[in-house]
Order: structure tokens, then C-alpha cells, then sequence
């Protein structure tokens, strides 16, 4: 197995693990959903901003920069 | 009753709509362009004048609303996604340091070669639209 495979393996997983994650707590309400996570994330104004500012510079980053 | 669930449905219909064509523009301008600078500042500057309005409304509120699940029971937990995040953040460190990146993509040179296809640029963008407007929205 070369690392190229070996890296895309590793990040196939952890999208089926954010799948995984949001299938259970779709279904069974004892884990967060993405959802739910964002709105826990964003509960204080301080939690809000700083995740606003990864959101702009992830904008940036990837479609202006 | 039903007409303010009417006038809902249209402004989300009409906001899916703007979002969509938006995701569009943005997706036909190219990178390191001022046209680039200027779609992909437009939201931003938008976000932080709702953020701004969102801040002040939370100070004069004590703080933002609080989670309500609807139940007594012991509340969801969110360690599962801190942990995938943890997860997500370490590989893609690992990622960057290592080289080359051919064999060692990360989340931008993935997002690179997805990206040269015009339409999932588009897609790509109007997720970004609409996480955004889940941060900036009480």
C-alpha cells in the first residue's frame, strides 16, 4: 500500500466516522448531531465569533486565496 | 398561522435561490483574482454586520439562547465530534508537514482537484453559504 492510498484511506475514514456520528445522534438522540454541535459551539457570543472567523478565513483560504 | 408558514416557505425559497445562483458566481471566478477577492468578500462582509448585530443582542440578553432539547433526560453529548475534530485537525497537520503532497493530500490540494470541476465548486460554495448562515443566525 503506498502512502498516497494509505492518506486517502485515513481520510475516507474519518468521513464515514462524521457520517457515523451523525447517523447515531440522528437516530438514537444521545450524541449530538452536527447540528445540534454547531448550536452547542455557538451557545456563548465569544464561541459564535470565533467560530465566524474560521468560517470567513476557510472562505478566503479556499475560493479567494 | 398559515400564512406566515407560507411567507416562510418563500423566504427560504428565495434564499436557497440567491444562495445557489451566488454559489455559481462564486465558483466561475478564479482564485488570486480581484473578482475572487470581491465574491468571497461580499458574504463576509454581510456575516460580520449580522455577527456584529447577533453580538449586541446577546450582550443586552446576558448571552445567547440556551440548547434546548425538549427533554428532562441527561442532555446529548458532543464529545464524539471534539473527538473527530481532534482527529480531522491531527491528520491534516500530519498531512502538511509530510511530503510530497501527492502522497500526502490535504484538505486544500483534495479540495484543489475537486475544485477544477465547476459545479462541485458550486456545491462546495453553497455549503460554506450555508454554514455561514447557521453561525450568524439567533
Amino acid at each position: 500500500m503506498t502512502w498516497r492510498v494509505a492518506s486517502y484511506a485515513v481520510w475516507a475514514a474519518l468521513a464515514l466516522a462524521g457520517a457515523g456520528v451523525q447517523f447515531v445522534g440522528a437516530t438514537r438522540a444521545r450524541i449530538d448531531t452536527a447540528g445540534r454541535f454547531l448550536r452547542r459551539l455557538t451557545l456563548r457570543p465569544m464561541g459564535r465569533v470565533l467560530l465566524a472567523l474560521g468560517w470567513m478565513w476557510c472562505g478566503w483560504h479556499f475560493f479567494a486565496r | 398561522m398559515l400564512g406566515g408558514m407560507a411567507a416562510h416557505g418563500r423566504g427560504t425559497a428565495v434564499a436557497l435561490t440567491v444562495s445557489g445562483a451566488y454559489s455559481f458566481l462564486v465558483a466561475a471566478t478564479t482564485p488570486f483574482t480581484v473578482a475572487a477577492d470581491a465574491a468571497v468578500a461580499a458574504p463576509l462582509a454581510v456575516a460580520s454586520v449580522l455577527l456584529a448585530v447577533a453580538w449586541r443582542g446577546d450582550l443586552a440578553h446576558g448571552g445567547a439562547s440556551g440548547l434546548r432539547t425538549g427533554s428532562s433526560t441527561a442532555p446529548p453529548v458532543a464529545l464524539p465530534w471534539f473527538v473527530l475534530v481532534g482527529l480531522v485537525v491531527g491528520w491534516e497537520v500530519v498531512c502538511f508537514v509530510a511530503l510530497p503532497r501527492s502522497l500526502h493530500p490535504t484538505l486544500s490540494s483534495m479540495y484543489d482537484a475537486v475544485s477544477r470541476c465547476r459545479p462541485a465548486k458550486a456545491v462546495i460554495v453553497f455549503g460554506w453559504l450555508a454554514l455561514g448562515r447557521q453561525l450568524v443566525r439567533r
